[in-house]
């Protein structure tokens, strides 16, 4: 006995009322997974800093009371610095002889200020003498894809991304607005850990550190320095693969997730009470058609079945035309806002496409009370007729 | 085919001054003929309809169809007697607004869905409803053409007994009619039953059952 009610019926002869739900959830899809892609973007991009960099390289800065200086025990200022300097060499030269370390030494660094969608994160950038600049291109390994190596004071090698970022050209200052006219970008290079490299001019800086050239075996600086001698403690800056991991968990991840889920939660619900409420009326207006089918022989759980049948294949189709065009979005956002500023976002993000796909059901699952509320309530025509 | 005993039915059970809508009385109907069942607003004759085509449980009482005790019947076997053994046709048509004349008849239909349509649109041409009108929705039909479509929608599956509530009322005189005419054509080999306070509509009926509050006043009585 053929028992089914077709759920196409009613789709096909209301192509209003249900394309309107169509591209309600469409659109939702949408809003969700490109919001999804921006928040996300600032992750991706700045995953290479946080994670794909600390493999290669690490930035030390001992304090004066880890290398068990006082400045009681010197007479002057100058003397004490002295002294400072002279143990931080003592120091990367150790560090040079540790298996995995490629090499170490003490200099200036600037910070590039990368812009990502939503916040900014500051990128080291260190200073060294030109001819040293080869070798630690090679540690890295980068290529020079445009221009020339840096020669003279104060030139640098931005990273393709920066370029990008930065709205930069060759022969523009590099980050002007901090440094003025003191860095002059001299070329361009590509390397799978987006780093920029440049000499020294002056005292223009970001600070002093060891920079200790890695391989990815060693990711936890603060073991090596105590093998060494060195005891950190929380004045100490020890920036190595642990350092940047955690901070990547707190200061970016979690924090952009917990948006995210803000934004999840707003929308779902948004859309929930109006899914609700569209159903509601959509049932309302059915009563006298479920009626019917109860009076010439169909139970409720057919009746049930058949609405099932049309809420999946109208959240099938949102779902559907949702992906499909968050997918072109995604692919004209790419281009426009994302790779044009040097950002990074991977167009398919099967986690995200999960939780919509999730939050649709968790809607499928709130429309059951009045649907099965409904179901209860429709009575055979002789009701209606009395 | 129908073995009634003692039927009756109570609204308003929680009341202290019960209402009866049937008052226990027996009745007896054959596999087939024209059976018009009359009487006023309130007598019970829709009530006896509902009663027999399981839409209704009696409060009290026996309904055998086909050696089955209805009374006793689960509701899945409720279900599948009006699916395919009983047809029914309303007061008013219920068709679904949304559906296509030639939809709303298959709507009722067991079994594949080609063999559906074809035999929809067979039974549709049989009772004049021209093939431009199949596709047309019931708000594009004539009140005549709907009730016509509702009757093409009770006969789909061959059942053994269509019951008819009012199925004139809502129609004028010439309809009403043609809608007894092709009525009475398939009580030839099959049970209907016609519930009014019409009695002209009853003129070719095989037997009248007249109805006076809860109880049969009169069987087989000949129309005035």
């Amino acid at each position: 006995m053929r028992s089914e009610l077709s759920a196409w019926n009613y789709i096909r002869n209301n192509k209003k009322t249900t394309g309107t739900l169509v591209v309600a959830l469409t659109m939702v899809f949408i809003a969700m997974y490109l919001t999804s892609m921006l928040l996300l973007t600032t992750t991706e991009s700045v995953e290479t800093f946080m994670k794909e960099t600390p493999k290669k390289l690490s930035y030390l800065s001992i304090s004066f009371g880890a290398y068990g200086l006082r400045a009681d025990d010197y007479a002057s200022d100058e003397e004490l610095l002295l002294a400072y300097d002279e143990k931080t060499n003592e120091l990367a030269e150790k560090l040079k002889t540790v298996p995995g370390i490629d090499n170490a030494y003490y200099t200036q660094t600037i910070q590039y200020v990368y812009q990502s969608v939503v916040g900014q994160t500051g990128v080291a950038v260190p200073l060294m003498d030109a001819a040293d600049i080869p070798g630690f291109l090679t540690h890295m390994e980068a290529e020079l894809i445009e221009g020339k190596m840096p020669t003279g004071d104060g030139e640098i090698l931005a990273d393709k991304n920066i370029m990008k970022n930065g709205e930069y050209s060759i022969g523009d200052y590099f980050m002007e607005k901090g440094y003025g006219e003191t860095f002059k970008i001299c070329g361009v290079i590509e390397s799978p850990y987006m780093i920029s490299v440049g000499t020294p001019r002056g005292y223009t800086n970001n600070g002093w550190y060891i920079v200790v050239e890695k391989d990815e075996s060693i990711t936890d600086m603060t073991e090596i320095l105590k093998g060494i001698g060195i005891e950190v403690s929380d004045t100490d800056t020890v920036n190595d693969s642990i350092a940047y991991e955690e901070m990547f968990k707190t200061d970016v991840e979690d924090v952009l997730n917990g948006v995210l889920d803000v934004v999840y939660l707003v929308v779902m619900v948004f859309l929930a009470f109006t899914v609700l409420i569209a159903y509601v009326s959509y049932m309302r207006n059915r009563v006298n058609e479920y009626c019917l089918y109860m009076s010439i022989g169909y139970s409720r759980s057919a009746i049930y079945r058949m609405i099932m049948r049309e809420m999946l294949i109208l959240f099938g189709f949102g779902a559907l035309a949702g992906f499909g065009l968050s997918v072109l979005g995604g692919v004209a956002m790419h281009s426009l806002l994302i790779e044009a500023k040097g950002l990074s976002c991977r167009l398919i993000m099967p986690e995200q496409i999960f939780y919509i796909l999730a939050s649709f059901v968790g809607i499928m699952g709130i429309l059951q009370i009045p649907i099965v509320y409904s179901i209860n309530a429709v009575k055979t025509i002789d009701a209606i007729e009395d | 085919m129908f073995e009634v005993k003692k039927i009756s039915m109570i609204y308003d059970m929680e009341k202290e001054e019960k209402l009866y809508a049937l008052k226990g009385f027996d009745l007896s109907l054959p596999d087939k003929g024209l059976i018009g069942i009359i009487g006023p607003s309130g007598s019970g004759k829709s009530t006896l309809m509902y009663c027999l085509s399981t839409l209704r449980k009696p409060t009290d009482g026996s309904i055998i169809y086909n050696g089955s005790e209805l009374t006793e019947a689960s509701n899945a076997e409720r279900e599948r007697l009006r699916r395919m053994d009983f047809g029914f046709v309303f007061q008013k048509h219920y068709l679904v607004p949304y559906m296509s004349a030639v939809n709303n008849v298959m709507v009722a239909g067991v079994g594949k869905e080609q063999q559906i349509r074809e035999k929809a649109e067979k039974i549709l041409k049989e009772l004049g409803i021209k093939e431009r009108e199949f596709s047309k929705k019931p708000a594009k039909l004539s009140g005549g053409q709907c009730q016509r479509i509702a009757i093409a929608r009770a006969v789909i599956n061959d059942p053994k007994v269509i019951f008819a509530d009012e199925p004139t009322a809502s129609l004028d005189h010439e309809n009403a009619f043609n809608v007894m005419k092709i009525l009475k054509e398939y009580s030839k080999d099959r049970l209907v039953l016609v519930v009014t306070h019409d009695k002209s509509i009853l003129k070719d009926s095989d037997r009248i059952i007249e109805m006076w509050d809860g109880q049969i006043n009169m069987q087989d009585g000949e129309l005035e």
